[in-house]
């Protein structure tokens, strides 16, 4: 026969269960050496001339800020490869890695990049040359596919652009399927829509405001080629 | 109905241990109120970090960085040789448009970015220099004090604060 006293015992027992698996779960995501899918994450860290956690300052730095959608992934590269041994003798090669993404520009909030066109952005980070690593800044995030998300990128001596930070607002409603679905004008109305829907993201606000009070940096700056060249002449 | 009992007992005894092992394993990577730790450092099983930059303008720096991080523990940064492997890689990029000046990751590179670097004092990069060695060693970023070297911001600093020592000795411990 139950007794009250049994019962609470075995709930008592549920609870500890649940709160043990709980921290496993949570301890075993929080750590270098987390690996989701065979590959294991290496957060690089780094020492910067702002702070990277004020939008006025990241706004002064960059030369572009802009809302944009991430069409596709492309190749990584890779700087400065050596070859590095393992205590084991095991060789492997070693190079940061930079990933190529193609981006649609939907709203400048500082700068004339091309809207609604595809450019072209770099960001430091991506698969180490021996696949088994995701290198990426602490506390940093690489563009996904089908995402939108405030860009803060620079542009090189030769018009490129990288980026420096980008944050995520949300994810796109417009694949290639929905596009595909609808009529022309159906399709400006949803991507207005979804422009609005970006606008109402905090990170969209916080940098829209952030493009208007930056902190200047002076360094040397580039024009990128993916520039709005009639703007840019005004 | 006792053997039931005696099943849930054996398996919150299980997950309780298992759960005082992954606690314990993430609290050697976390930090105490004293100690800024990353989870990974670049020393290798000798208690040695030996570093390879002569592809880099700022080996100087490197080398004065080294010793300095040395005079609190003997010995562990050292240069590499045909018989000494590097543990780290130490070279120059030129990323204009990057915030960083210096970047260290556990694949086992630091990367100095010229483009920055080449703009502030003799200080200003020795502390970049000493600040990316620190990482290497395994201290993480300690805002505490700017007097730090272990600051994430770039300052004029050039000599180990008590808490960069405390968060070394720490590090130095699990090496």
């Amino acid at each position: 026969m139950r007794t009250k006293k049994s019962f609470s015992a075995k709930k008592k027992g549920i609870l500890i269960a649940a709160a043990c698996v709980l921290a496993l779960a949570v301890g075993s995501g929080i750590y270098f050496g987390v690996t989701k899918g065979g590959i294991t994450l290496a957060p690089a860290v780094r020492s910067y001339v702002i702070n990277i956690n004020n939008a006025e300052e990241v706004a002064g730095f960059v030369d572009y800020v802009f809302v944009g959608r991430v069409e596709k992934q492309m190749d990584a590269r890779y700087e400065d490869v050596f070859e590095r041994e393992s205590e084991d003798g095991e060789k492997t090669l070693v190079g940061a890695p930079y990933t190529l993404y193609e981006v649609t520009v939907l709203e400048n909030l500082k700068g004339n990049l091309k809207v609604n066109e595809p450019i072209r952005i770099e960001k430091e980070g991506g698969i180490s040359m021996d696949g088994k690593f995701l290198s990426v800044a602490e506390g940093d995030s690489l563009p996904e596919e089908g995402s939108l998300f405030v860009f803060a990128v620079s542009a090189g001596a030769d018009g490129s652009l990288l980026a420096n930070h980008n944050y995520k607002l949300m994810k796109t409603k417009l694949t290639e399927k929905a596009i595909g679905k609808m009529q022309p004008e159906q399709l400006q109305k949803a991507m207005q829509a979804e422009l609005e829907e970006a606008e109402a993201q905090a990170d969209y606000k916080r940098f829209a405001e952030a493009c208007k009070n930056e902190v200047p940096f002076a360094r040397e700056r580039y024009t990128a080629s993916a520039e709005w060249l009639e703007a840019a002449t005004q | 109905m006792r053997s039931r009992r005696k099943l849930q007992r054996i398996a919150i005894i299980l997950l309780s241990a298992l759960t005082l092992v992954v606690v314990g394993f993430v609290g050697a990577g976390c930090t105490t109120s004293n100690d800024y730790l990353l989870s990974w450092h670049l020393v290798d099983s000798g208690k040695h970090c030996d570093w390879d930059a002569n592809q880099s303008k700022y080996e100087s720096y490197v080398v004065s960085g080294a010793k300095t991080w040395n005079a609190y523990k003997a010995g562990v940064f050292r240069p590499d040789s045909i018989s000494v492997v590097q543990d780290v890689r130490i070279s120059d990029v030129s990323e204009l448009g990057e915030s960083w000046l210096g970047e260290t990751s556990p694949l086992g590179y630091i990367n100095l970015n010229k483009a920055l670097l080449d703009e502030v004092s003799s200080n200003c990069k020795q502390n970049t220099v000493l600040h990316e060695l620190g990482h290497a060693l395994g201290l993480d970023h300690n805002d505490n004090a700017s007097t730090n070297i272990m600051y994430s911001y770039n300052t004029a600093v050039t000599a180990l604060s008590s808490s960069d020592k405390s968060s070394y000795d720490a590090s130095y411990a699990r090496y």
